[in-house]
């Protein structure tokens, strides 16, 4: 008893019982913390009662199984939330699934909520996580793939359809979490650092989702799903640039609604990340490409300014990012209080103050809303981020270093892949049949015509 | 692993390569040599590159890229990368940079190069599908001009003398550089290629300059030709646009763009001609490439060698698309012939 308490580092909640079980006598242990003791209980009482009829296969139920004792599956098994019950004399364990599962309901998440559709979200559970997916998806080729990591209790689950999903792109991600050492996960962001194509990149190559329904229409399109047992986080992949545009909203909404706003994000990408450096560029090189009237209001605007354009924008920003970052931080209430204030009241200041003109706080602000259009909230990140860069290069030589920038980032994107797939397909490589995809939401059918109350001639339709 | 690339990259990289750079300047060019009758000299020469391209085709297989003949290409292309680089230089710094040194111009065109040409080859193969919208929208400024067109300038024709029909052909010939990278290019498309998708795209080709130099000629007189040497950027710059004063601006930077991915498709050509063993060293021959291509760029980023190193490009061109190949060939097939080989 005391080999298997040491075992466990003596640990409080670590708890070894002598026990009888039809005469029989074992030691149970188990993390008082993690278990059911009514299941376990119950287990018990079950086990002792087919011992005493004889039953065959006495041990073996849908929640216990009977195996050889073995140290290593003893530590796996109890760390796992199992009660085991361990036979000395005849060197058997049988181990009690009674894991005790703490879970909140499964909430619409709070950074992805949508208009219309389903408003359910992930939960801390592989199982209820699935089970939420095989009750949209009712079929059989919903497959799961676990993995163990080595050493470790971490277990990363690939749910994929196998009618849909590439094989090859399947084996790819297999091959890449067989190849992770043994390490404990905590994050779906540690994972992510292991199976991507390119870790530096700043462009995320996995889409990270809280929503069954953004999974299952991901995994209707080929994608593979990856799981971690403890988050509610999923990531999805392979992706391509313009998943990250995609909203569940589009698939709820009506076409040409959901077309026109899908459009709406990707024209937002560009303004989000080119915007305040074509302002700067304009207002520091090429003043002359606006039409006369507008160069005369925008001059007399910054002619007070004593800091070029640039120190303008990167205080802008710099203040934009900091009201992010507090907001996030503080409770919701304070946090929306602390963004009106930030906003509105430090902005006006700063133009009062002569630190930044009117103009400039307009494509702030406009690049700042541009770029919280993206749905998913890591590539809102990157594109933040990118602006800093782009607006360095447009202060330093105008329209001709946004073109070196953006020059760079596409052959960057050209060189992207997420599971070998590439980045910006299908717009390049050029597939027609998913080309329409990117810009519109296209109809999943074209209805019949509607059949008329009365056809011509008078006579009635049925 | 052999690169692969569709019908429809080789195409798109062949007009990239032959539109890059000379599209803004080759009709002051042409005018200044040959008059009102540049148009229909042009739409005369133009027709001529589907026969080429034919021929090309039929017999690329008898283009063996050997040693000698790959280092000639390779000098070649690179010489044509170092005139376009001292060109952008030149430009930019007259319409754009005037007190920014040209070499520092150059080389942030250079270092873009160089992570362009240490990319993978998928890369440099698909990059111009975004120039396609910047050619769309640049063709609709161009158009923009046409409520401007007078298009009496366009005759009366036949009036130039037989020795500048001379010079006007040779001149005609700044569009067909490049020409000679589908040999190359060629070798990567799988299987056979049909006539009709030579012929389609001769035609858009022939289309976009001949449109190229009817829009300017329609829009300046015959004389102004010989005060402007970029007639595009000067037609833009005069026109008048509610949304912008100087349309011109933008569009330097979309044929900017349009020039860089131009230059990448000749670098990635010369790579592809490099010997297997210095092939593998990717990032090193990429920075060998882009810092022997400053060095020599920033030689001819002046008006005298910006007009010299044209000059001599229109020679070259006429040697390494048309006589080299053809000889190349000719004596590839005959010699192949006599040893009892099956030409190609």
């Amino acid at each position: 008893m005391q080999i298997i308490k040491n075992e466990f580092k003596n640990s409080a909640d670590f708890i070894v019982k002598e026990v009888e079980v039809a005469g029989v006598k074992a030691f149970l242990c188990f993390y008082s913390t993690m278990i059911d003791a009514e299941m376990v209980g119950r287990q018990l009482r079950l086990l002792e009662e087919r011992v005493e009829q004889g039953t065959n296969g006495w041990g073996s139920s849908a929640s216990t199984s009977v195996e050889a004792f073995h140290k290593e599956r003893l530590v796996a098994a109890i760390c796992e939330g199992s009660a085991v019950l361990i036979f000395s004399e005849s060197n058997l364990m049988l181990e009690i699934k009674a894991v005790k599962v703490t879970e909140r309901s499964p909430d619409e998440p709070v950074n992805e909520q949508v208009v219309r559709g389903a408003h359910l979200g992930f939960v801390e559970n592989f199982n209820t996580n699935v089970g939420l997916l095989r009750n949209k998806l009712k079929r059989p080729d919903l497959v799961v793939e676990s993995f163990q990591m080595e050493k470790t209790v971490s277990k990363i689950n690939i749910v994929y359809l196998a009618d849909q999903a590439a094989p090859e792109v399947v084996q790819e991600l297999r091959g890449r979490l067989e190849k992770i050492p043994y390490k404990e996960f905590y994050s779906t962001g540690q994972l992510e650092d292991y199976i991507e194509d390119r870790i530096l990149s700043p462009f995320p190559q996995f889409l990270t989702t809280e929503r069954p329904d953004r999974v299952t229409y991901n995994l209707l399109e080929g994608k593979i799903a990856v799981f971690t047992d403890s988050s509610p986080t999923v990531l999805l992949g392979p992706v391509n640039l313009f998943t990250f545009y995609e909203s569940p909203d589009d698939y709820t909404s009506r076409v040409l609604v959901g077309s026109f706003y899908r459009m709406v994000r990707l024209l937002a990408f560009f303004l989000a990340i080119l915007l305040p450096s074509f302002y700067i560029s304009v207002m520091s090189f090429h003043s002359e490409i606006l039409p006369v009237e507008l160069t005369n209001q925008v001059k007399a605007s910054v002619k007070d300014i004593p800091y070029p354009p640039v120190f303008e924008a990167l205080l802008l920003e710099l203040f934009i990012e900091l009201i992010r970052e507090a907001s996030i931080r503080l409770p919701q209430p304070i946090g929306q209080t602390v963004a009106i204030v930030g906003g509105i009241v430090i902005g006006d200041a700063i133009v009062s103050a002569g630190l930044a003109s009117n103009q400039m706080v307009i494509v702030v602000a406009m690049t700042a809303i541009a770029g919280f259009v993206v749905p998913s909230p890591e590539l809102n990140m990157v594109i933040r981020m990118l602006r800093f860069p782009f607006m360095v290069l447009a202060a330093t030589f105008g329209f001709f270093g946004m073109l070196i920038g953006t020059l760079i980032l596409f052959v960057h994107l050209l060189n992207l892949s997420s599971l070998k797939q590439p980045y910006l397909t299908p717009v390049i490589p050029f597939d027609p049949t998913r080309f329409r995809d990117v810009f519109f939401r296209i109809p999943y059918y074209r209805p019949d015509r509607q059949q008329p109350f009365f056809r011509l001639g008078g006579k009635k339709a049925k | 692993m052999k690169l692969h690339i569709t019908s429809l990259q080789l195409f798109l990289m062949l007009f990239i390569a032959m539109t890059g750079t000379v599209f803004v300047s080759f009709q002051s060019l042409m005018v200044n040599a040959v008059g009102r009758d540049a148009w229909w000299l042009f739409l005369a020469q133009g027709l001529l590159i589907l026969p080429h391209l034919w021929l090309f085709n039929r017999f690329y297989q008898d283009f063996k890229w050997s040693g000698p003949i790959a280092f000639l290409y390779g000098v070649y292309w690179f010489l044509v990368m170092a005139s376009f680089l001292g060109y952008i230089g030149y430009t930019l710094n007259v319409w754009a940079y005037p007190k920014t040194p040209a070499i520092v111009i150059m080389a942030l065109v250079v270092i873009v190069l160089f992570y362009m040409m240490s990319s993978r080859d998928e890369t440099t193969v698909n990059i111009g599908v975004i120039l396609i919208p910047m050619i769309l929208l640049f063709m609709l400024f161009v158009y923009m001009g046409i409520n401007h067109a007078v298009w009496t300038n366009l005759f009366p024709v036949g009036e130039a003398s037989l020795q500048e029909l001379q010079r006007g052909s040779i001149k005609a010939q700044l569009p067909f550089i490049g020409i000679e990278l589908f040999l190359l290019l060629r070798t990567f498309v799988p299987g056979k290629l049909s006539t009709w998708k030579l012929a389609v795209y001769s035609g858009i080709w022939l289309l976009f300059f001949l449109q190229m130099l009817i829009i300017p000629m329609v829009y300046f007189a015959l004389e102004e030709f010989k005060l402007i040497s970029e007639p595009i950027m000067y037609m833009l710059k005069s026109q008048d646009v509610a949304f912008m004063e100087r349309l011109d601006l933008l569009f330097v930077y979309i044929w900017l763009a349009w020039s860089f991915v131009a230059m990448g498709i000749y670098a990635f050509s010369v790579m592809r001609l490099l010997p297997e063993k210095i092939k593998k060293r990717r990032t090193r021959n990429a920075a060998v490439f882009c810092i022997l291509l400053l060095a020599v760029g920033s030689r001819l980023a002046t008006k005298e060698t910006v007009r010299l190193s044209g000059s001599l490009l229109l020679y070259a061109h006429l040697f390494f698309a048309v006589a080299l190949p053809f000889l190349v060939i000719m004596v590839n097939r005959v010699f192949g012939k006599k040893r009892g080989g099956k030409p190609a």
